[in-house]
């Protein structure tokens, strides 16, 4: 009996001894919202891309533009300035923004930074290389009218235990011609966060 | 011949300096003839000149996000980080304790001499009388199982 119960216990110490290695790994829905840390986290740049993209699309300077210049508004995205006390990377937010443009079909968006330089970069690569009829001119680029700059900022209250954070995400669209600001967009979180 | 090829060599000369020196003039009436648009400034090539020389910097940025963070109290990491310093200053100061040159620890020196006799003479030797628990709890049940 006692043997059995020795073995019984063994069992059971291997047992919990497995179950405390093993790693478990679960495919979830992007949409659910989870919290774990208190830090900026998807859940935060979902909802300010939700936030911007239904700002900037409804907006009046989009309506202004169409009356004066009867075309697309043309814009590019420059930097997003973290000011913040975490690492963020707005392009999470900054791509769904981008793809609203081009989904609504309200703006025209032309390719900035790195990516521009690669295109370039290809574009005098087929100079050489490409057949002449397929070969692509400089000079035709689409010029932007507006460029989308932002900031991210926060302010952190903490004591002991408790934690309160404060982001606060502002886009700014200017004209590139008349340097006017048109169109400001902010989005404002606020976590309250107990360790 | 010669000085006549000369004399041609020296008229082409000229004649392609007078049209290089024209097609430039042209340029630069060209560029300064045009015709400011209402309201424009005047001195608009002086900012087109000194921004054109570094339009490849400045727009380097462009869909990047820039990192100017700040750090802000955190109780946790700063918990974590007490913790941290605290097992490194522990660590620090055993280390310390075992490179004494006649002190502690005779097998963790980096160096331990040749044979007994060694410069760095006898000490004593924290892991001479070292018995590892988990010999005795195998010792144990070794004895449970043959008394029961």
């Amino acid at each position: 009996m006692k043997t059995l119960g020795f073995k019984l216990v063994f069992v059971a110490a291997l047992a919990v001894f497995m179950q405390s290695c093993s790693r478990s790994v679960t495919r979830i829905d992007p949409d659910k919202e989870i919290d774990i840390s208190g830090k900026w986290n998807d859940v935060d740049s979902k909802m300010t891309a939700e936030a911007m993209v239904e700002q900037i699309l409804s907006e009046l300077w989009l309506k202004n533009h169409m009356r004066d210049v009867k075309q697309k508004p043309v814009v590019i995205v420059g930097f997003v300035k973290n000011k913040s006390h975490e690492h963020i990377d707005a392009e999470t937010f900054m791509k769904d923004i981008e793809k609203s443009f081009i989904t609504s079909q309200k703006v025209r968006l032309v390719q900035g930074g790195e990516k521009r330089e690669a295109i370039r970069g290809e574009r005098a690569d087929q100079q050489d290389n490409a057949s002449v009829s397929t070969m692509k001119k400089w000079g035709l680029e689409v010029g932007a009218d507006y460029m989308l700059q932002g900031s991210i900022n926060s302010i952190v209250d903490a004591l002991d235990r408790k934690k309160v954070v404060y982001y606060q995400i502002d886009l700014e669209l200017t004209n590139i011609q008349t340097n006017e600001v048109v169109w400001i967009g902010d989005k404002k979180i606020k976590k309250f966060v107990k360790n | 011949l010669f000085e006549r090829l000369n004399l041609i060599k020296t008229i082409d000369m000229k004649k392609g300096r007078l049209i290089t020196g024209l097609i430039l003039g042209l340029m630069v009436s060209m560029a300064y003839g045009q015709e400011l648009l209402p309201d424009q400034n005047p001195n608009y090539m002086n900012a087109a000149q000194k921004y054109a020389a570094q339009s490849a910097e400045l727009t380097a940025t462009q869909s990047t996000t820039i990192q100017d963070t700040y750090e802000a109290y955190d109780w946790r990491e700063a918990k974590a980080e007490a913790r941290a310093l605290r097992l490194q200053r522990r660590h620090e100061i055993r280390t310390l304790r075992y490179m004494r040159p006649n002190g502690f620890g005779y097998y963790n020196r980096p160096f331990r001499g040749y044979g007994f006799n060694n410069w760095y003479g006898y000490g004593y030797n924290p892991h001479y009388n070292y018995i590892n628990p988990l010999l005795g709890v195998g010792v144990g049940l070794g004895m449970y199982h043959l008394l029961h």
